[in-house]
C-alpha cells in the first residue's frame, strides 16, 4: 500500500518524489510506518504544496470517503474526511439539506476543505468552511485517535480548522448543514466597466441579499477601465422542485503534474485576450437572468476545467489576497498601475465580499477577496513580489493555500497570528510528526 | 434478496456491496476489522436506504465465524448468495515461511472458506435459485517463486469451487468462480505491473449482472485467460527464465 511518486503542487510549481500510502483500513492508519513526518493529502487540489513534502510519507485519505451518520432532526452529518465535496453535496441534496462553504470544484475533499478552512460563494455572509464544522476525529500519530470540539480538545480543534493537515490525520468530521428550500438558482449576469464598478456592485449584491456574488476580471483589459469584466450573481429560488441526482457527469481535472494538461501554455498575451473577449461576447448573447443548476451555480469549475487546462503542464500562478475593506479602493489603484508597469500578464481577476475576524493562519477578514491568475512563468514569477509588497503596504492577508512560492517573511508581516500558531503546535506535537512542503518553508 | 459478502470492507468486496446495495439489496458484509464494517455500513444503509448488517471475524478462526453467521441468517431469512472476495498475501509468503504465517494464508485464502460454505450449505440447500461465487487469481497458474502458500491456495480454491459445481449442480444452486489478474487495490497499489489494472469497480458491476449464469469459470478481464492457457503450456525451462527476470 505504498508508492513511490512525483507528486506536484496544482499550480505546477512544487514538485517531489514522495512516498505516499493509500490506507484502506482504520489499522492501516494505525500502522503507518514512517522514520520521519506524514502529511495528509485528500483530493491534491491545493495550490500549494500542502499534502506532501521531501522526507514526508503522505497518507492518501482516498478510500476514506464514507458516511458514517446522519440525523435530519438536528441537520448534521458525520463523515470520513475523504469524502469528496460533490459526494457529499449530493447525498444532503437528496435529504433537502445544503452546505454554504463550498469551493467551487466537486473532487476537493471534506478533511481539505477543513485544512485549508475553505470559503463559498458568500463568506462575507456564510464565513469559512468552519463554521459548519462541529467536530473532529484525528489520528496523531504520537497522540493516537482524538475527538476534538469547542468543547474537548478545544485547542486542537482550533488549530486543526485551516491547520494544514499540521495537527494530524483528519478522518472524521461532523457537520451542521443547513435546509434548502429549492433547487434552482436564478442568476444574474451583469457587465462590467472596471474593477472599481465590480466592487459598488458586489457591495449591493450583499445588500440585496443574495446567496452569491462574486466578479470576473479580464485579466488583458487596459484601455478604458482597467479590469472589464461581469458582475455573477444570484439565489436559490425558495420553493423549486430539487431535481435528482444532484450530480451530473463532467471531465474530471486530475490534479498535477501532467495527466490531462497541455504540453504548450494558450494562455498569454493576444490569445489571453481572444478568448477573454470571445467569453464576454458569449455573456453578451446569453440571456442576462437565466436559471443554472444547484450543481453548476456550485461547481463552476466541473465544467470550465479547460479554464486550467490551458495553462498547461507548467501550470500558473495565483494571488488570493484579503483586503481590508478602508483599503480596497487604493489597492485596486495600486494594482492596476503595477500591472500596467509590469506589463503582468494577467488572465482574470476575481473579487468576492469577505467577511469574519482572521485568526491564526486563516484567510478571513473583514473585506473583499482579490484573486489573479497568470500562466507560469518568468514574467510572471516576476509579478509575485509585486502582488507580496502590496499585500503587506495594504494590510492584506495573502492565501497560503493558493501560492506555492509564498515566502515566509511575506506571511511573517502579513499574519500576526503565524508565531502563536507555531507555538500551539509545538506545544501539542513537539516532535513535529507532521509536515510538508508548505509548513517547512512557512513555519518550521 | 440478501447476499453475504466475505471480505467486504476493502477493494473488489466494497465494490461488490456498493454494487449489490445500489441494486436494493440487503447485505450481510464480514470482514476483520469491526470500525471499517461500521463505516461501510452505516454508508451503504444511508445512501441506498438498504438493511445492512455488518460482523466482524477472522477468516483464520473460520469455525467460530461461520457458526455466528449461520445462526444469524438462520434468524433472518437467509440469504440469496455468498461471495467469497477475499484474499490476502503477504511479502514474506516464501517456501521458507514461518508455520503460523503459512497457515493464515492457507486459512483465509482456502480453508476458511471452505468451512464457512460448509456451515451455511444446509441453508442454501433448502431454497431454490443461490449462487456462491469465488475468487481465485492469475498468480495461481503456475507455481511461483514469490507468493508460493498463497497462490497455492488459490488454486486448491479453484479445484474446490469446481468441485463444489459438481455438488450442488443438482440442487439449483449456481456455483461461479473468477480468476481476476491485477486489480486496483491495496495489493497492488504502488506496484509496478507489466499489465493493466483493472477496476474493483467494473468488476464487481461484471459479477452482479452475472449472479444469476452458470457459466462456471471466467477471468476478468478475459484476455487474461489466453494469456494463463499459454503460460500453462510453458515448459519448465521458460517459467524459469521468466521468473528470474521478474524477480530481478
Amino acid at each position: 500500500m505504498y508508492s513511490d511518486c512525483e507528486l506536484v503542487s496544482f499550480d505546477g510549481g512544487v514538485r517531489a518524489q514522495v512516498r505516499v500510502h493509500r490506507p484502506s483500513a482504520y489499522r492501516n492508519i494505525e500502522q503507518a510506518a514512517t522514520d520521519g513526518p506524514l502529511i495528509t493529502r485528500g483530493g491534491g487540489y491545493a495550490y500549494a504544496a500542502a499534502s506532501f513534502g521531501e522526507g514526508s510519507l503522505t497518507l492518501d485519505m482516498s478510500q476514506f470517503d464514507r458516511i458514517l451518520s446522519f440525523d435530519p432532526e438536528s441537520g448534521t452529518i458525520e463523515v470520513e474526511a475523504g469524502m469528496t465535496l460533490g459526494s457529499l453535496l449530493a447525498f444532503v441534496v437528496s435529504k433537502s439539506f445544503w452546505l454554504n462553504q463550498i469551493p467551487g470544484y466537486p473532487g476537493i475533499t471534506v478533511g481539505g476543505a477543513i485544512a485549508a478552512n475553505v470559503h463559498g460563494k458568500n463568506p462575507a455572509r456564510d464565513g469559512t468552511f468552519r463554521e459548519s464544522v462541529l467536530s473532529l476525529t484525528l489520528f496523531h500519530a504520537a497522540h493516537g485517535w482524538i475527538t476534538a470540539s469547542k468543547d474537548a480538545n478545544a485547542d486542537l480543534f482550533d488549530l486543526t480548522l485551516g491547520g494544514y493537515g499540521l495537527t494530524g490525520t483528519i478522518v472524521k468530521a461532523t457537520l451542521r448543514l443547513e435546509r434548502l428550500d429549492g433547487g434552482e438558482v436564478m442568476t444574474e449576469f451583469r457587465p462590467l466597466e472596471s474593477m472599481s464598478s465590480g466592487l459598488i456592485q458586489l457591495k449591493e449584491a450583499v445588500t440585496d441579499g443574495c446567496d452569491f456574488a462574486y466578479t470576473w476580471h479580464d485579466g488583458s483589459s487596459r484601455r478604458g477601465g482597467f479590469g472589464k469584466g461581469l458582475l455573477v450573481r444570484g439565489s436559490i429560488e425558495p420553493g423549486t422542485s430539487i431535481s435528482l441526482p444532484f450530480s451530473r457527469a463532467f471531465r474530471k481535472l486530475h490534479p498535477m503534474p501532467t495527466r490531462g494538461r497541455l504540453p504548450v501554455t494558450i494562455w498569454g498575451g493576444w490569445r489571453t485576450a481572444a478568448i477573454n473577449a470571445t467569453y464576454m461576447a458569449a455573456a453578451r448573447v446569453l440571456p442576462s437572468k437565466r436559471r443554472v443548476s444547484l450543481f453548476d451555480s456550485t461547481f463552476p469549475f466541473a465544467s470550465r476545467s479547460m479554464y486550467f487546462r490551458l495553462y498547461g503542464s507548467r501550470g500558473l500562478l495565483e494571488s488570493q489576497l484579503v483586503i481590508p475593506a478602508d483599503k480596497i479602493l487604493a489597492f485596486v489603484a495600486a494594482l492596476e498601475q503595477a500591472v500596467v508597469e509590469h506589463s503582468a500578464p494577467l488572465v482574470m481577476l476575481s473579487l468576492k465580499a469577505m467577511g469574519g475576524r482572521q485568526t491564526l493562519l486563516r484567510l478571513e477578514g473583514n473585506g473583499f477577496l482579490l484573486a489573479l491568475n497568470m500562466p507560469r512563468g518568468p514574467q510572471a514569477l516576476a509579478f509575485m513580489p509585486v502582488m507580496d509588497d502590496l499585500a503587506t503596504r495594504f494590510d492584506a492577508f495573502p492565501s497560503l493555500i493558493k501560492d506555492s512560492r509564498l515566502p515566509r517573511p511575506v506571511v511573517e508581516r502579513c499574519y500576526p497570528g503565524l508565531e502563536e500558531f507555531g507555538r500551539r503546535l509545538r506545544k501539542f506535537d513537539p516532535g513535529g510528526s507532521y509536515a510538508s512542503e508548505l509548513s517547512r518553508r512557512l513555519l518550521f | 434478496m440478501r447476499f453475504a459478502i466475505i471480505g467486504a470492507s476493502a477493494g473488489l468486496g466494497r465494490a461488490l456491496a456498493e454494487r449489490l446495495a445500489s441494486d436494493g439489496h440487503e447485505l450481510l458484509l464480514v470482514s476483520r476489522d469491526q470500525r471499517d464494517l461500521d463505516a461501510q455500513a452505516s454508508d451503504l444503509a444511508l445512501r441506498f436506504s438498504v438493511k445492512v448488517i455488518a460482523l466482524a471475524g477472522d477468516l483464520a478462526s473460520a469455525e467460530p465465524l461461520a457458526r455466528r453467521m449461520h445462526d444469524l441468517l438462520k434468524t433472518s431469512g437467509g440469504c440469496h448468495g455468498l461471495l467469497f472476495p477475499v484474499g490476502f498475501s503477504s511479502d514474506d509468503d516464501t517456501a521458507m515461511g514461518n508455520p503460523a504465517a503459512s497457515r493464515r494464508l492457507l486459512d483465509v485464502n482456502f480453508h476458511g472458506i471452505s468451512v464457512i460454505v460448509g456451515e451455511l450449505l444446509p441453508l442454501f440447500l433448502s431454497c431454490d435459485g443461490r449462487v456462491i461465487v469465488g475468487f481465485g487469481s492469475v498468480a495461481a497458474t503456475r507455481g511461483r517463486g514469490v507468493n508460493v502458500i498463497y497462490s497455492a491456495a488459490k488454486r486448491a480454491l479453484q479445484s474446490y469451487f469446481e468441485s463444489l459445481r459438481h455438488v450442488l449442480g443438482g440442487h439449483g444452486i449456481i456455483v461461479q468462480f473468477y480468476i481476476p489478474g491485477y486489480l486496483d487495490t491495496g495489493q497492488t497499489y504502488g506496484r509496478s505491473l507489466k499489465l493493466p489494472m483493472a477496476s474493483p469497480v467494473a468488476f464487481a458491476d461484471r459479477v452482479v449482472r452475472r449472479l444469476p449464469v452458470d457459466f462456471g469459470t471466467a477471468y476478468f478481464p478475459w484476455w487474461w485467460a489466453p494469456i494463463c492457457a499459454v503460460v500453462r503450456l510453458m515448459p519448465w525451462a521458460l517459467i524459469r527464465r521468466l521468473q528470474l527476470r521478474t524477480d530481478q
